[in-house]
């Protein structure tokens, strides 16, 4: 990979071998910018460390035992510009020191309970944010802090070590703009009174955030922290508050309360006497504040009179003019992600979806479906139309009964939607009464231009005829109709660009036209008819010689049969490569439309039996083989010759005909590859002999005399 | 500023494009890939066309809209890009890809991920982080899309509560989360 020049390598490896060293090579490599490194073991380095490019470095869990071998890969990073340590162990180390001059930030996390002290030096001149969490047992020194801007502490300990490093990072940290804490941290730098004293003046500092936990306002350090930054603005206490004191009040107000302070942000509120008092005191003492935010706690949830209650009580407290109290009534995320987030966004410059052009959001509504692309209409007023360009839409009415709602909604979206076209139409619904609305919006969508259209209608309550603007439309190349009524088919059809047609459960009533329906598709390719009704139709399929897959269910069969005077009207398939019957019942394969299809198909290679009725026990579908009784197909199709290779049998049961069926196919078909004999499951389980019977069958079918290799 | 170290090499190898993002990072990428982007290839060209003398990948083309954190990932969807296009056809193929999409991170990256692809005119990516961040909008109340997006309602309530009168079919059954 190192030779691949990788650019980011993210590797995490649990080992348990003690020797486990990492190939020289990746520590020379001058294409790696991003490397994370996580393994629970002792980290062996070569002598020589060299990343070129480096910028983003994170290692976690990694164990250390030396000294200077830390050392060289931290110098050996020039251009490093974010450093995480996640919870290393060092070992016998006293220093570490991080001087990559690049570094722009540090984040560590230190919670692991080691023995060891060391000094964590950073000599980054241009260091902005630094993160720390953990224990603390160690010290920190910033040779240049003055450059950092964000910071984000959270300490957790109680003994005076800990409140002696505390008490020195923070010092190290006066020049920041933002500094996020934890109320713990707060504690440490408050263990002693000698401590507070030395707090640094924060003289930069506008934003100061908690969170986790309440913040205990009666806090020496804390008074200390608001009187030394002047130039405070924004406080969000997120975690919440408390007063550990009793008759707590502000004894002198810090200078940025009257002069800066502009927002002020509550989490956690649960609007108890105390901290009620400390909302009053803190409106009473801010001169400038413009907003005090204080989402409502979870607690509340279900308590909307106490959350009034609270909320007048509020609004009634004096304040000064341009003041206002907010409240959110969702819960915050905790303070912490929103911090690591704001980071990110300060690293990138971070884009929301409403700085997407529109052409863009358009095409991310056409992967929603059509009612949650309306739906984001009323996002904001921007996306208010956005959606009206969805290329594709689909209406389902389901089962529920709220039919007016419906029809309301597919016609209004039709009557919004803009201009162009509308690709693919779907709809499913009762018709009931309303036969001439459904026309109407059909009619609509081929002036959309549609390209593909599902209809399935049911539930008939008056007689329906399709507009015959859709027998001639141009752009239509799917058509899949699952209509159980009558076709009343237009005089005129001429669907010049219909490559697919299904039909589902159509009733056809009338021999002219639905001729013309197959004749008025010229370059069709793929059709389907299942479970169609033909009443007083004689000649079927004539005019589809283009056709290459076609699926064909008994019915369409008996028409044929019923008028064999027709066959020699049927058309011969030249391009026809895929055939499909389907049935609920037998197939009889040596039905004479059957056998003439196939004979006139001359490029077949691919045959299928299958069955649409699987669920139903007793209509097992099987291809039987009746007549004929000396077993030979005569003549046999000129593409069981040539091209048929692959034959698929769906729901097999292995008797006596279907065996028959079987072996004269494998006998006849001499080029053949492959067949496919899928057993009738439920037929088996019936008959209670599941195991036996599939195997017996298949050692059965082993021994037919075949015309080619075969594979079951 | 920080990049006086890291020299792209450019005589290394022929099929190799340097692209320089907004924050001065120089990316050497191969040139099949670049070449999915469809600016890059236009600028490429161009230059092809206005310079015969100058062969090969001897020039850097900016790509002032794009930073380096976004192009580096776009890249690395680009090598695992054959296998990832076809369209699912069946519903596990469905989940697989949606897993897939997901791992593309937060709605903030792929708005991210999305403007740099539309600048590069790069069709595939495009489509696919479209189709991601939909992902995220999917089965979503209104409330959560506008939280989630930083996005801010403009509508007076009662207009709203209008327009969700009018197209109550499609705010039924909605989750909440």
């Amino acid at each position: 990979m190192v030779r691949h020049k990788v650019q980011v390598l993210d590797l995490c490896l649990f080992l348990n071998e003690e020797s486990f060293v990492l190939p020289r090579s990746l520590f020379t490599c001058e294409s790696i910018k991003v490397l994370n490194l996580h393994m629970c073991y002792n980290l062996r380095l070569p002598s020589s460390i060299f990343f070129p490019s480096l910028k983003i470095l994170t290692l976690k869990h990694i164990v250390s035992h030396d000294d200077q071998s830390t050392q060289r890969l931290f110098s050996g990073c020039l251009v490093l510009e974010e450093l995480t340590l996640d919870n290393c162990y060092w070992e016998n180390i006293n220093a570490i020191s991080i001087s990559t001059p690049m570094l722009k930030g540090l984040v560590i996390y230190d919670l692991l309970d080691s023995e060891s002290r060391y000094q964590v030096i950073v000599f980054g001149m241009s260091l902005k944010f630094f993160v720390y969490e953990g224990r603390l047992k160690n010290d920190y020194c910033f040779c240049n802090p003055s450059s950092m801007v964000d910071a984000c502490i959270n300490v957790d300990g109680r003994q005076i070590e800990v409140a002696y490093h505390a008490n020195k990072l923070i010092k190290e940290l006066s020049n920041v703009e933002s500094l996020v804490l934890t109320p713990q941290t707060v504690e440490a730098l408050d263990y002693k009174e000698e401590f507070i004293a030395h707090l640094p003046k924060f003289h930069n500092l506008t934003h100061l955030e908690f969170y986790m936990g309440f913040v205990d306002m009666a806090s020496g350090a804390l008074m200390k922290v608001f009187q030394s930054s002047p130039c405070l603005a924004s406080l969000e206490l997120n975690g919440g508050i408390e007063i550990t004191k009793e008759d707590w009040k502000l004894d002198h107000v810090p200078p940025c309360f009257l002069t800066h302070l502009k927002t002020i942000k509550i989490g956690d509120f649960l609007g108890t006497e105390e901290k009620v008092l400390v909302v009053r005191t803190l409106l009473r003492n801010t001169a400038v504040l413009e907003r005090m935010v204080i989402p409502w706690s979870k607690k509340f949830l279900g308590q909307d009179q106490k959350q009034k209650a609270v909320n007048d009580h509020l609004l009634t407290l004096p304040k000064g003019k341009i003041c206002k109290i907010m409240d959110v009534s969702f819960p915050l995320k905790s303070g912490k992600n929103r911090k690591f987030r704001k980071k990110q966004n300060a690293k990138k410059s971070r884009k929301r979806i409403e700085d997407l052009p529109d052409p863009i959001i358009q095409h991310i509504l056409s992967y929603l479906s059509t009612e949650e692309a309306v739906r984001t209409s009323i996002l904001s007023k921007r996306w208010k139309y956005l959606w009206t360009s969805i290329p594709k839409l689909d209406f389902d009415e389901g089962e529920l009964d709220r039919r007016m709602m419906f029809m309301k909604f597919v016609e209004r979206v039709l009557a919004l939607h803009d201009p162009s076209d509308i690709k693919n139409f779907s709809l499913s619904c009762n018709v009931q009464y309303d036969t001439s609305r459904i026309n109407a919006w059909i009619c609509s969508v081929v002036e959309h231009k549609v390209q593909e259209l599902d209809l399935y209608l049911r539930n008939f309550q008056e007689p329906l005829a399709l507009p015959p603007c859709l027998f001639t439309c141009e752009s239509l190349e799917v058509l899949i109709l699952h209509v159980f009524h009558s076709l009343k088919l237009p005089s005129s059809i001429s669907f010049s660009s219909l490559k697919f047609l299904a039909l589902e459960k159509v009733i056809f009533s009338d021999d002219h036209s639905t001729q013309q329906l197959f004749t008025g598709c010229p370059i069709l390719e793929d059709l389907s008819i299942i479970d169609c009704i033909w009443k007083n139709v004689k000649a079927l399929l004539s005019g589809l010689g283009n056709v290459e897959t076609l699926t064909l269910n008994v019915g369409a069969l008996e028409v044929l049969s019923y008028a064999k005077e027709l066959f020699a009207h049927l058309p011969v398939f030249y391009k026809l490569t895929r055939l499909n019957f389907e049935s609920a019942f037998p197939i009889e394969f040596d039905r004479e439309a059957l056998l003439t299809i196939t004979r006139n198909s001359p490029c077949l290679n691919y045959l299928s039996f299958g069955t649409v009725a699987l669920f139903e026990l007793q209509l097992v579908c099987l291809p039987t083989y009746c007549g004929n009784h000396d077993g030979i197909m005569n003549p046999v199709p000129s593409c069981f010759v040539t091209n048929l290779k692959t034959i698929e049998i769906f729901g097999f049961c292995g008797d006596e005909k279907e065996m028959h069926a079987v072996k004269i196919l494998l006998g006849s078909a001499s080029v053949l590859e492959r067949i496919v004999i899928i057993c009738d499951e439920f037929y088996f389980e019936f008959h209670g002999d599941l195991k036996k019977k599939p195997k017996e069958i298949f050692e059965q079918i082993l021994l037919f005399p075949r015309g080619s290799r075969s594979c079951t | 500023m920080s990049n006086t170290s890291e020299n792209p090499n450019p005589s290394s190898s022929s099929a190799k494009i340097t692209l320089k993002t907004s924050d001065n990072e120089l990316f050497e990428v191969e040139e099949a890939v670049a070449m999915k982007f469809c600016t890059v290839k236009q600028y490429f060209e161009d230059e092809k066309d206005n310079d015969v003398a100058a062969r090969g990948s001897s020039t850097v083309i900016p790509l002032p809209n794009v930073h380096s954190a976004v192009l580096a990932r776009l890249i690395s969807y680009c090598k695992k890009l054959p296998q990832s296009n076809a369209v699912a056809d069946n519903h596990e193929e469905e989940e697989t890809k949606k897993k897939e999409r997901k791992q593309y991170g937060t709605p903030g990256d792929l708005v991210d991920l999305i403007s740099a692809a539309n600048y590069l005119d790069f069709k595939e990516g495009l489509e696919f982080f479209n189709q991601a961040l939909a992902d995220h909008i999917q089965n979503k109340s209104v409330e959560y899309v506008r939280k989630f997006f930083g996005i801010k309602g403009d509508f007076e309530p009662h207009e709203e509560e209008k327009y969700r009168e009018e197209y109550a079919w499609a705010f039924e059954g909605v989750d909440e989360d």
